[in-house]
This record gives C-alpha cells, structure tokens and sequence, in this order.
C-alpha cells in the first residue's frame, strides 16, 4: 500500500515541477548559448535571473510539498483519509514523496548549472587559452588531492543526514498542518500552523546548537577531518527529533483529527 | 453490521450528536433523514474515521473505525474529494489501486450511463457532472457498506431520478446502504428502515413499513411533522 500511495502522491505533484526542471535546463543552455564572455553586462542579464530562478524552483518545489501534505486536510483529504492504508503509510508516503522532489529539485539544479558552465566553456574554449596556464594549475592541484575522491566522499558522509533532515523537516511540516486540523483548532489556522511550525523549530534547533558542536565535518586543503562521535550525535539528535515530531503526527490524527 | 452506541460529539457550545445509539444490519437502504445541522454529516464523517474526537463506541462489523472498515465502507461525502486536474482514467488508477473490490466494468457502464467522458478533466466539468463522477466511483465498488452524503441535494428533478436509478441499479443487495438526505418525498419509497436526527439526537429508528402502519403517514408528512418548527 505504501507504494501505491507514494506512486499516486507523485502522479498528483508531478505536473507542477517537471515544467520546472525543463524550464531550468532550458535557460541554462539558452543562457550558456547566449552569453558572451566581452560583454560583461551581459552577465548580469543571465547569472541573476538563472540564479534567480534557481530561488524560484525552490519556493515553487517548497509550495509543491506543502500542498501534498495540504491535500490530506481538504476535500482531498476526503479521499486520502478512508483509503485503505493506515495512518503510518499515508503520512510516509507523503514524506518519501516530499523526499523524492526534494531530491529531484536539488539534481535539476546540479545538472542546469552543469549544462550552463559545461556549454559555456565548450562554446567559448579561446576565452580560456588567456588563462590556461592558472587552469592547468589547478586541475593539477585538484588532480594530486584526489578532489573527485573527496568530492565523492562528502557526498557519502552527507548523504545520512541529507535524509534524516528530509525526515525531520517533513515531520515537522505535518506536525504543525495535523495540529490545525484538529478539535484543538477552531479558527486561524493558517497562522497558527506557522506559529506551532516556528516554535518547535526553534526550540529543536536551539536544543542542537547548545548541546553539539555545530561544524562535526570540516575541510582544510583538501583534508576532511570528522568529528564522528557529534556527526553520530547530530544524526541520533535529529532522528529522535524525526521520529517523535512523526509519533506526535500519527497521534494528533488518530485522536483529535477533525476533516472540515 | 454497524454499531453505534452512546456516540456524543460536542462543538463548542452545540452537541453536533448527543448520545446517539443504534444498530444497523446488512441488506437494508437506510435513510438517515433530519435537515441541515441535525447532526447527519458529523454521524457520517466519524463513521468513515474522518473525525475521530467523539464520546462512545462504535463497531463497524465487529471492528473499530480503521483500515479494515474503511476497507468495507464506500463513501460518497458532500464534497468533491477527487483533485479538480484528475480524468476518468486518473481516477479509475487511483480506485484499482487502492480498492480491490473495485469493477471497472462496471465503473465503464456507469459513465456511460451517466453520461461522463474519462478523458475529461474535473476541472472542466460542471457542478453536475462531477457530482455523477464521484458517484460513478462510489458506486463502482462491490463494498459491504455504501454511505452517500446528501447525493441528491441541490440537484434538479431529472437529475435526482438518475442519481437514485444509479444507486439501486448498482448497489449489492447484500450490503448496507446509508443515504441521507432532508429531501424525503421522491426518496422515501426506496427506504427499508430510517433514522431521524434532531438537533444531534436520534428521535426515531424504525422499519419504514412500520413506521407506515403505525401512524397512518408517509415518511415525508412523519418528517414534517417530527422536524415542524
């Protein structure tokens, strides 16, 4: 069942950021065809709407994830509510999907930039045989650091706590839409869906910044010193954190939900 | 079949249902009759788990509300609940998947019938036709337990008498069926038992035959005479 759900949570947001990607890659290669290294007000005509874009594909993918989890509360909610599934599957379906687009957003913006920069030295290989001389230089440095190594392994090591953030952070935004959607709350829900939002972040986050060290994975020239016992510690923190906010979630509807 | 006992539910300062107690078989149509805020949608919305803050018990096949009865129960509520960019095809995904006593045969006789394209989208629609859309749905499935919520309110004559067809055309005979309504004369005839909410409390729960005999009345004068202001 938890597979139906989030392969049906994913056909109802798909419509909404797929244009989005291709709307990305698109400007990335229009940009990287169009921009021309003389011409240094150009820059401006391309970098600052394609990083403005960048800003923009992250609110509309924040608003995608808000009005899945929205839809379990409206006439939609009707629906989701008296499926078959019980109240675990439907609320992590609804986080793996909000994990999946999340994900998705993060790649399209690796692959536009990519495209952009790629594209743009492909088209305009003179500009760099002014600098080559730096370039070779760097590459070798890169090269006899094993930059890709590391690269791969800060990937590695933020990959855990890319995903128990994801399940934090989900947890969260269900706690404070299931709280408003109870018989706790008559009226003004919309503000104080972002009160009880603000606050347990506030506190949760706080907690974490007073209790661990804030930086457990530094890098200096090349080198990536972890502090494995507070990245231990942070993980744990965030996934006790995940997993009570989700047990508060599950709680609130099995008790008090109230569909208007 | 369904088992309410002592089930209060308070708003506030109004009792939305005041100690509503009754039992429900298999193979009847009830009517769950009682004009606009006696309590019928609140009774409606906590059978099907949609509130779950209420006083009281309720055993829906021996079971309480969860993902077994909500497995049993087809429910028509008196909102749209599919999303206004889902098609007929988008819809009938979603009901194979989730509901495995669903007939999509049957799902595609009762668009023909009722007159719907599966490639239109809901939000072209109009109020009509998507009210026939989610009752197409609805009625599409072989369930034990059919719950309609004011299926024929704010609909016009002709309409109503197609929306009825479509439900006794369609229904399992086998099952229970709970349909409520405040408009009772063109409906009454298609009624086995009823239950009366005033004001959240249950004033009458008896076989219509009965109910008949008993005072000399049809449903509708009974209602209007237990409902006068």
């Amino acid at each position: 069942m938890l597979i139906k759900l989030i392969k049906h949570d994913l056909i109802a947001s798909y419509r909404d950021l797929l244009p989005m990607y291709a709307g990305l890659i698109l400007f990335a290669i229009v940009g990287a065809i169009s921009l021309n290294p003389e011409v240094e007000w150009l820059i401006f005509v391309f970098i600052v709407p394609f990083f403005g874009l960048l800003i923009a594909s992250a609110v509309i993918s924040v608003q995608t994830i808000i009005r899945l989890i929205n839809r379990l509360y409206t006439h939609e909610g009707y629906l989701s509510h008296v499926l078959p599934a019980s109240d675990i599957e439907l609320f992590l379906a609804k986080i793996i999907t909000a994990g999946i687009w999340t994900t998705t957003t993060f790649l399209s913006y690796v692959i536009s930039l990519s495209i952009f920069v790629g594209l743009w030295s492909f088209l305009h290989q003179d500009y760099f045989v002014l600098y080559q001389t730096e370039i070779k230089q760097v590459l070798a440095y890169l090269q006899e650091q094993n930059a890709l190594v590391l690269f791969a392994r800060m990937v590695l090591i933020s990959l855990p706590q890319y995903l128990v953030n994801i399940f934090y952070g989900m947890s969260l935004v269900l706690v404070a839409f299931s709280f408003v959607n109870t018989s706790y709350v008559k009226a003004n829900k919309v503000f104080i869906g972002l009160m009880v939002y603000i606050l347990i972040n506030f506190v949760i986050e706080n907690l974490n910044s007073n209790l661990l060290q804030d930086w457990f994975v530094t890098v200096d020239r090349m080198q990536v010193n972890i502090n494995w016992m507070m990245y231990g510690l942070d993980f744990v923190y965030y996934l006790v954190a995940g997993l009570g906010l989700f047990s508060l979630t599950l709680w609130l509807n099995r008790n008090k939900l109230e569909l208007n | 079949m369904i088992e309410v006992k002592n089930v209060s539910k308070r708003y506030k300062n109004t009792n939305a249902l005041d100690n509503v107690s009754f039992t429900l078989h298999a193979g009847q149509i009830v009517g769950l009759l009682g004009p606009n805020g006696s309590g019928k949608t609140t009774l409606i919305k906590i059978l099907n788990g949609l509130l779950r803050d209420f006083d009281g018990e309720i055993k829906i096949d021996g079971k309480d509300i969860g993902v077994e009865t909500k497995a049993m129960i087809s429910y028509l509520p008196d909102v749209n609940f599919f999303g206004e960019w889902m098609d007929g095809d988008h819809a009938r995904d979603l009901f194979k998947d989730m509901y495995p006593d669903f007939d999509e045969q049957r799902l595609f006789d009762l668009f023909n019938k009722l007159k719907l394209d599966p490639k239109q989208k809901l939000k072209t629609m109009s109020k009509g036709m998507k009210e026939r859309f989610h009752l197409a749905f609805v009625m599409a499935r072989k369930a034990h337990i059919y719950i309609l919520d004011e299926p024929i309110g704010g609909v016009d004559p002709a309409a109503r008498e197609l929306i009825l067809n479509t439900i006794l055309d369609n229904y399992n005979p086998d099952s229970l069926v709970i349909l409520s309504t405040h408009i009772i004369s063109e409906i009454e005839q298609i009624f086995d038992s009823v239950l009366f909410l005033k004001e959240g409390q249950l004033v009458l729960n008896d076989q219509v035959e009965e109910l008949r005999t008993k005072h000399q009345k049809s449903i509708d004068e009974l209602f209007k005479e237990v409902f006068k202001c």
